[in-house]
């Protein structure tokens, strides 16, 4: 994956995104369901029935997090009106929701999906809402991390089966691994959420060792998969000009662990298939500096496996 | 006689590959979980090799290798550095401090075992 280029516009200015979102739909009751989740994961959610009022809505709201919009609404010269908007909010997503039979698409570049398929509108909404609060560098990042530390460092075949957000500020389980990370404008921390099963085969296929693993081999194991895949993750930002350093792994074990994690913005929550099930890393960022450009420069850095002699 | 090697790292995982790994290849291993506890074990055994892992409580990796190579006998002895960091800035940190080479986690078993027998000779 190559560095995107340098992009600086110090005339617009850069606003953080925040738990805000709007959703514009003719009749009554379309959309509700939507409405209704956001709401509940702390999300305030305006709405509004014509379009000039999300016109209205728009401009008094710069930390509007999300539009979504269903289009059955729409009259001659709302799609140019509405391509107006997204150029002069490039960071705003829009998400067009179309009743069955009507024109997809209203304006090119906006994805559009059927008002009748929930699944994937739900779907749409939590992508765009990941890609709103963590920049594309991060996810992208992410994902690759992930699958490579756990195939190269614990031999385990992982494949990314969804994104979401965890709109919930508790971690619950038995055993809770986390690492934090802070540098110059960013901060945050990841969350492993495995089973004990899970954990106690990978521990078996890492060390070949016959010997059940205790709780704390267990949770050995977890806080160093979380110290790899963020030390993956940290020399990926750095191509981007993103510096952090790496905290400890701490674990949190007991018959029910809660963790509760204070942060403004949602978690990004990565479901990776492993053998016999699933693994979670949730990935948090408390903090990120949208006010600083991003120059890329590029990193000297070391390739994993390799030995270097100094 | 086998030769010894101390394994520092504060992940009893990573301790443990790297002690199989040398030990199924003839090597004796001492383990330590931090930078104060490397230092401890190197006083007390004739340590031919030093892998030491860099981010660590007590005690960080770089600051031990600059301790050891102050140390009776460990001017010389290599140190393999064993870590997730990259950057040329702590790697040239650790250069600086002493380490002969850099492997960055998470590590391949034949690569580590090659560098082993390297400097290592039977």
């Amino acid at each position: 994956m190559s560095p995107a280029e340098p992009q600086r516009d110090d005339a617009r200015p850069l606003i953080a995104a925040r738990k805000y979102a709007l959703v514009m739909r003719p009749k009554d009751k379309g959309l509700n369901w939507l409405v209704h989740i956001l709401r509940a994961n702390g999300f305030r959610v305006a709405v509004c029935q014509r379009f000039e009022e999300m016109l209205d809505v728009i401009g008094k709201s710069p930390w509007l997090s999300l539009l979504v919009l269903e289009t059955s609404g729409l009259r001659k010269g709302d799609s140019q009106r509405l391509a107006e908007v997204q150029e002069k909010h490039p960071e705003l997503p829009v998400l067009c929701v179309a009743p069955e039979g009507a024109p997809t698409a209203p304006v090119a570049g906006i994805p559009t999906v059927s008002l009748k398929d929930a699944e994937n509108i739900m779907a749409r909404t939590e992508e765009m809402l990941s890609r709103r609060f963590y920049p594309d560098f991060v996810l992208d990042g992410m994902r690759a991390c992930a699958a490579e530390t756990l195939r190269e460092g614990f031999k385990t075949e992982a494949k990314l089966l969804s994104v979401s957000l965890k709109l919930t500020r508790s971690v619950l389980g038995k055993m809770i691994p986390f690492i934090s990370f802070c540098g110059p404008g960013v901060s945050g921390h990841m969350v492993l959420n495995a089973p004990v099963a899970r954990l106690r085969s990978m521990y078996k296929r890492v060390l070949a060792r016959r010997a059940a693993p205790s709780v704390d081999d267990l949770g050995d194991l977890a806080g160093e998969i979380l110290n790899q895949v963020l030390g993956r993750l940290k020399s990926h930002c750095a191509r981007y000009g993103v510096a952090f350093d790496l905290g400890l792994p701490v674990v949190a074990s007991g018959d029910r662990v809660v963790v509760r994690v204070p942060r403004a913005a949602p978690a990004v929550v990565f479901d990776l298939g492993v053998p016999g099930g699933h693994i979670f890393l949730e990935f948090s960022l408390t903090s990120i500096d949208l006010g600083e450009p991003r120059l890329i420069t590029p990193a000297e850095e070391l390739t994993s496996g390799e030995i270097s002699f100094l | 006689m086998p030769q010894t090697v101390l394994v520092v790292d504060d992940s009893a995982t990573m301790r443990q590959q790297t002690r199989t790994l040398l030990q199924t290849n003839g090597y004796n291993v001492v383990e330590a979980g931090n930078g104060a506890e490397g230092l401890e074990a190197a006083k007390g055994a004739a340590v031919a090799l030093v892998i030491v892992d860099v981010n660590m409580p007590v005690m960080n990796g770089i600051e031990m290798i600059g301790k050891l190579r102050k140390m009776d006998n460990y001017s010389k002895t290599p140190i393999f550095v064993l870590t997730t960091e990259s950057s040329g800035n702590v790697v040239s940190q650790g250069k600086a401090a002493g380490a002969t080479a850099w492997i960055v986690k998470p590590f391949n078993p034949q690569v580590l075992l090659a560098a082993v027998k390297k400097v290592l000779p039977a």
